[in-house]
């Protein structure tokens, strides 16, 4: 009997001292990591993952896969719970609105100290998209842009260089009306825009002409929507008049988002289009006879290009159980050679977009964009307000509305969605 | 009272809880306080009263010709005829394809470019413009009436089949002998024979077009510029694409309403006067 109580005894002190030296995260025990990861991005995460724990046994990356669909809402819900993984890979744009809640951590020390992460490097509108109230809360590791593709067979049928393509919206509207032959029985129109299907197709679109025309569809305080003024309103007008006036758009804009425009650019319906570099591989694909010609996106003479940004970002909630981990490997992932392994399309810093995987001349145009690029502007009722700009200016395409009249009832049912 | 247990608890999870939370989340705000601002929004709302007419459009359009549509089809395969039996089978398909499938393969042949409905109707010289049905205002709803028709006049054609089976041939037999036509036996006996079918499924059809979201979602998203947008789908955008869900709420609390309204006329108006026979 008492020699039971004895070795329980001993026990329960053995138990009770590794329990208490356990508590806290000193540096030479072994933490677990949890990492959101897109299923896009598999089977990279997995690579980087084991290569990162081969060299820090220390530490163990559980790599969870996650799907785009109510991505964005599920991460605010469980960044907002206490229950976090303790890095997320969230897009640009989604940044600042976590960042809101509070329950991001601040970057700031970690990037100080940092040998990887050079913040003069970074695609501009990346790294200023991942500042709130002067503090930094995301590290980029993937930034894309569009830009404009042709069909250098038609040019050269045209009478056109199909080494040049068009800078200006006057060179661009001059190629487009030279290329567009519409009567017959194949018609092809000079240009292809979104006139319908996904939201977003359009939205990406014609927020590059409203800011390349100087115009923007809210003030830069947030506070008033600016849509209806005369640069924005000039934008939206070349951009419709490109279908309504000019007739160098197919007639079926209307239904036409993104992955359309690309088909009738396969099947050789339209000349010219823009898009972003997921479009080469289905092209080369399913029209192997045409040979593609690449350029930035035209801009108003004397203005210079721009486009929306596209892209991600790691975050590290403030609730992550191993944060001190998860930076070191954050810290890692941003190495020049890591990020540029990592991204789908394109890396976020000057220095991964020099390596032998982006070398391709294809890609050069679209590197080249990238500089330019914007993010859209990070308000709570963007989604709605977007939907109100897709009808708005689907009703200036039908001949509804003026497209003065049009900007003006968007920005009065943008107005309290601010 | 125990033996009720099951069924009760099946209704307050599945039918009473999430009405409760509607009605809960279309007087409060997404802080949780009690407002009224919701339901007067939606009443300040143009988009919900042009929603509404387009569903009215929509709904009506739909089920007056699936009602036609289907009966016809019902009496005609009542007839004897060959291959009786294969023809019957054959109508069922456009009801048990998938909702979304079909939607998506009629937008594809709606289309202005790729679509063969499209090119159909310029080679027969009907139309010359390339804009697709689904995109021309005058177009868009009939084009979107045609596929929901498409869909459920089998789902009619069954109904009336079934209900033709009840009318006694011998009334049939009495007509021709004094010497009624075809029309004759249509007005007088089949069709007040199968009445009860018609009425049954003109409130469920309506029920279900007020409640159908699947072939204007897939097929013009609402568009163009909101012209094929009902309420259903307002009400589903808003809550699941602008995570605005107290003013979802409360919309569908409206919709909700007006189909109650709806099925109170409908029982009114057709059990009264069975109930006078």
């Amino acid at each position: 009997m008492a020699r039971t109580l004895v070795l329980l005894m001993c026990a329960l002190t053995l138990t009770t001292g590794l329990w208490a030296s356990g508590s806290g995260e000193p540096p030479n025990k072994k933490a677990t990591v949890t990492w959101w990861a897109p299923n896009f991005n598999d089977p990279r995460s997995d690579t980087l993952a084991a290569k990162f724990m081969k060299d820090n046994p220390n530490i163990t990356i559980d790599v969870q896969k996650t799907v785009s669909a109510g991505l964005q809402d599920k991460i605010l819900v469980a960044i907002q719970s206490g229950t976090t993984p303790d890095i997320i890979d969230g897009q640009l744009g989604w940044v600042v609105s976590y960042a809101a809640t509070g329950q991001l951590s601040a970057l700031d020390e970690g990037i100080a100290r940092s040998k990887s992460i050079v913040p003069s490097d970074f695609v501009p509108g990346a790294w200023s998209g991942m500042k709130y109230n002067g503090k930094i809360y995301g590290i980029p590791y993937r930034a894309e842009s569009h830009a404009f593709l042709y069909n250098k067979n038609m040019y050269r049928d045209a009478g056109l260089d199909p080494n040049t393509p068009p800078k200006t919206w006057t060179d661009l509207l001059q190629n487009a009306r030279k290329l567009t032959k519409a009567t017959g029985d194949k018609p092809v129109y000079g240009l292809g825009i979104c006139g319908g299907g996904e939201v977003g197709n359009m939205i990406t679109l014609l927020m590059g002409f409203i800011w390349m025309n100087g115009g923007d569809v809210v003030s830069s305080d947030y506070k008033r929507i600016t849509i209806n003024e005369p640069a924005a309103v000039e934008a939206v007008k070349f951009y419709t008049d490109l279908l309504t006036t000019y007739k160098v758009a197919p007639p079926s804009t209307l239904q036409n988002d993104g992955t359309a425009m690309r088909n009738l650019f396969i099947q050789g319906s339209i000349a010219q289009f823009q898009q972003g570099s997921y479009a080469i591989a289905p092209i080369h694909k399913d029209a192997p006879g045409i040979e593609l010609g690449f350029g930035p996106i035209p801009a108003p003479v004397g203005k210079k290009p721009a486009s929306v940004l596209g892209g991600w970002a790691y975050i590290i909630p403030k609730a992550a159980p191993s944060g001190n981990a998860a930076w070191s490997f954050v810290d890692w992932l941003s190495q020049t050679d890591n990020m540029a392994y990592y991204t789908d399309t394109f890396p976020a810093t000057n220095a991964a977009m020099k390596n032998a995987r982006f070398s391709n001349p294809e890609f050069k145009a679209f590197l080249d964009m990238t500089p330019y690029a914007r993010l859209t502007p990070p308000l709570k009722g963007w989604v709605q307000m977007t939907s109100v700009i897709f009808k708005e200016v689907q009703a200036i395409m039908l001949g509804q509305k003026d497209t003065q009249k049009a900007m003006d009832d968007a920005a009065a049912q943008m107005t309290p969605l601010l | 009272m125990l033996f009720t247990l099951p069924v009760s608890l099946f209704l307050l999870t599945f039918i009473l809880f999430p009405l409760f939370t509607n009605i809960r989340l279309s007087l409060t705000d997404p802080t949780g306080a009690l407002t009224s601002a919701n339901f007067a929004a939606m009443l300040r709302d143009h988009t919900v009263w042009a929603s509404l007419w387009v569903t009215v459009v929509y709904v009506g359009g739909s089920v007056l010709l699936q009602i036609l549509v289907g009966t016809s089809v019902g009496i005609a395969l009542d007839q004897p005829m060959r291959l009786r039996g294969l023809v019957r089978s054959i109508i069922l398909v456009p009801w048990v394809v998938p909702g979304i499938v079909a939607a998506t393969t009629w937008a594809w042949m709606y289309h202005g470019d790729f679509g063969i409905i499209s090119r159909a109707l310029i080679d027969l010289g009907i139309s010359n413009a390339r804009q697709g049905l689904l995109t021309h205002p005058h177009t868009v709803l009939p084009a979107l009436i045609a596929v929901n028709v498409w869909k459920m006049f089998a789902f009619v054609a069954v109904m009336v089949l079934a209900g033709l089976q009840g009318i006694d041939i011998t009334l049939y037999e009495a007509a021709r002998v004094d010497g009624s036509s075809f029309w004759d036996e249509l007005r007088y006996i089949t069709l007040p024979g199968i009445r009860h079918v018609l009425v049954s499924i003109l409130l469920l059809l309506t029920i279900w077009g007020f409640n159908s979201i699947t072939i204007i979602y897939a097929m013009t998203q609402g568009g163009p510029a909101e012209l094929s947008l009902i309420l259903p789908l307002h009400v589903y955008r808003m809550g699941f694409s602008f995570f605005n869900f107290n003013a979802a709420a409360a919309e569908s609390i409206f919709l909700f309403l007006i189909l109650t309204i709806l099925i109170a006329v409908y029982l009114k108006l057709f059990t009264s006067r069975r109930e006078q026979e």
